[in-house]
């Protein structure tokens, strides 16, 4: 077996303490630290310049609306005056009372045997269209028969039905009713005769306004 | 392997220049950044609020845009019934007008109050008392039932019909009616 002999050992030792110098090795190790850090501040500076692309179509689109939304609050509040104008003429048309319905009522359940001298309606709360409005309606008259009294209630509570039948809450009381000295011809008869006056109160809230008139109209 | 006092130096070294990279980058490159990212995170999250707010009012002004030209069409409708002028030109005669059309001769009409509508901004409510001094209840009826169909803007608050000892079919009557005008 044949001896070798290195004779080149020590420039070999030298090369190989250069190649693992610790200073190369952190240089190197430095290189590739920047190269990582340079990667990951472009990646940051991306993410930035995303969110600040965000943030320049946020802010065009702001000041697109805020114009916009101040023409929209200014639009908004006409319109909400013009609507609510709308519906109070609405309400107000609707809420009317229609006095024609309780004539043609009243006509139609007085006999003949009954002369009315005088009616007179009012409706309370003047103004306001609150459904709690009421009615109030004094009929004054003579009635004539055997029992002018019993007359007088009956008309009374025939009111009370018949116009119990078209409005809500009625009710009908005498302010007076007192036998009169006066005697009537009536029928080719004879009769005595009471002096009435009937106060009938009812809600505002009636029927739809009259479509026909008045099928018949006593007096 | 043993490091020697050079070498050992130079790892030192090495070692502060990275955390000198470290630093630099963090504190120069990196933090401003993040800063500014989260600045703005913030600033869009606090304009987000107002731009759901201006879009939410931009959608009820459309929204009530949709049904404004009904109301719009409604009160011209409404304004259209109402004459131009004074009323004390034009009502008394329109009430007169209406009575005579249906068989009521004598009508007379005027006012006897004024008040501004609080529920109707931009109108204002008169009150007209009408006299009839000679008329029967039947013509009487049908006239009113017609005018209440007719006028809308009008509303009889109470009346009073008296009857007359000369004339027995006859009555007087007194009409106390309220309509809206414009301011």
């Amino acid at each position: 077996m044949a001896l070798r002999i290195n004779l080149y050992h020590e420039i070999q030792r030298t090369r190989k303490q250069a190649q693992y110098d610790p200073l190369k090795i952190s240089f190197v190790f430095l290189c590739l630290v920047a190269i990582a850090l340079a990667g990951w501040y472009f990646a940051k500076l991306s993410e930035t310049n995303d969110v600040r692309d965000h943030y320049a179509a946020h802010k065009a689109e702001y000041a697109k609306l805020e114009p916009a939304s101040a023409q929209a609050k200014l639009d908004e509040a006409e319109a909400t005056k013009q609507i609510q104008l709308a519906e109070a003429f609405t309400k107000r048309i609707e809420d009317r009372f229609y006095w024609a319905p309780v004539l043609e009522t009243v006509s139609q359940v007085i006999p003949r045997n009954v002369q009315v001298t005088k009616v007179i309606g009012d409706i309370s709360a003047l103004g306001a269209s609150e459904p709690t409005r009421r009615v109030g309606l004094h009929i004054d008259g003579i009635t004539a028969g055997e029992q002018p009294r019993k007359v007088a209630e009956d008309l009374r509570l025939a009111l009370v039905e018949n116009l119990g039948k078209k409005f809500k809450g009625v009710t009908a009381s005498f302010r007076s009713l007192d036998d009169s000295v006066e005697r009537t011809k009536f029928d080719n008869a004879d009769y005595a005769t009471a002096l009435f006056s009937i106060t009938i109160s009812f809600q505002a809230v009636g029927p739809e306004p009259a479509q026909n008139q008045p099928k018949t109209a006593q007096r | 392997m043993k490091l020697n006092k050079d070498q050992k130096q130079k790892i030192i070294l090495g070692v502060m220049l990275m955390g000198g990279i470290l630093y630099v980058t963090d504190e120069f490159l990196l933090t401003p950044l993040a800063t500014e990212r989260a600045a703005l995170a913030k600033e869009m999250s606090a304009d987000e609020l107002n731009v759901r707010r201006m879009r939410g009012e931009i959608a009820r002004g459309r929204d009530l845009g949709l049904k404004s030209p009904e109301a719009k069409k409604k009160i011209a409708q409404i304004d259209s019934m109402i004459p131009d002028g004074s009323p004390i030109a034009w009502c008394p005669p329109k009430i007169a007008d209406t009575f005579k059309a249906l068989g009521v001769e004598r009508v007379a009409a005027r006012m006897s109050n004024e008040s501004p509508e609080k529920d109707l901004n931009g109108y204002r409510r008169l009150v007209w008392s009408i006299e009839l001094p000679q008329v029967d209840f039947a013509t009487f009826t049908y006239a009113l039932a017609d005018f209440e169909n007719k006028e809308p803007l009008f509303e009889f608050t109470g009346f009073e019909i008296q009857a007359q000892g000369d004339h027995v079919d006859l009555q007087r009557m007194t009409l106390t009616v309220q309509n809206i005008i414009k301011l």
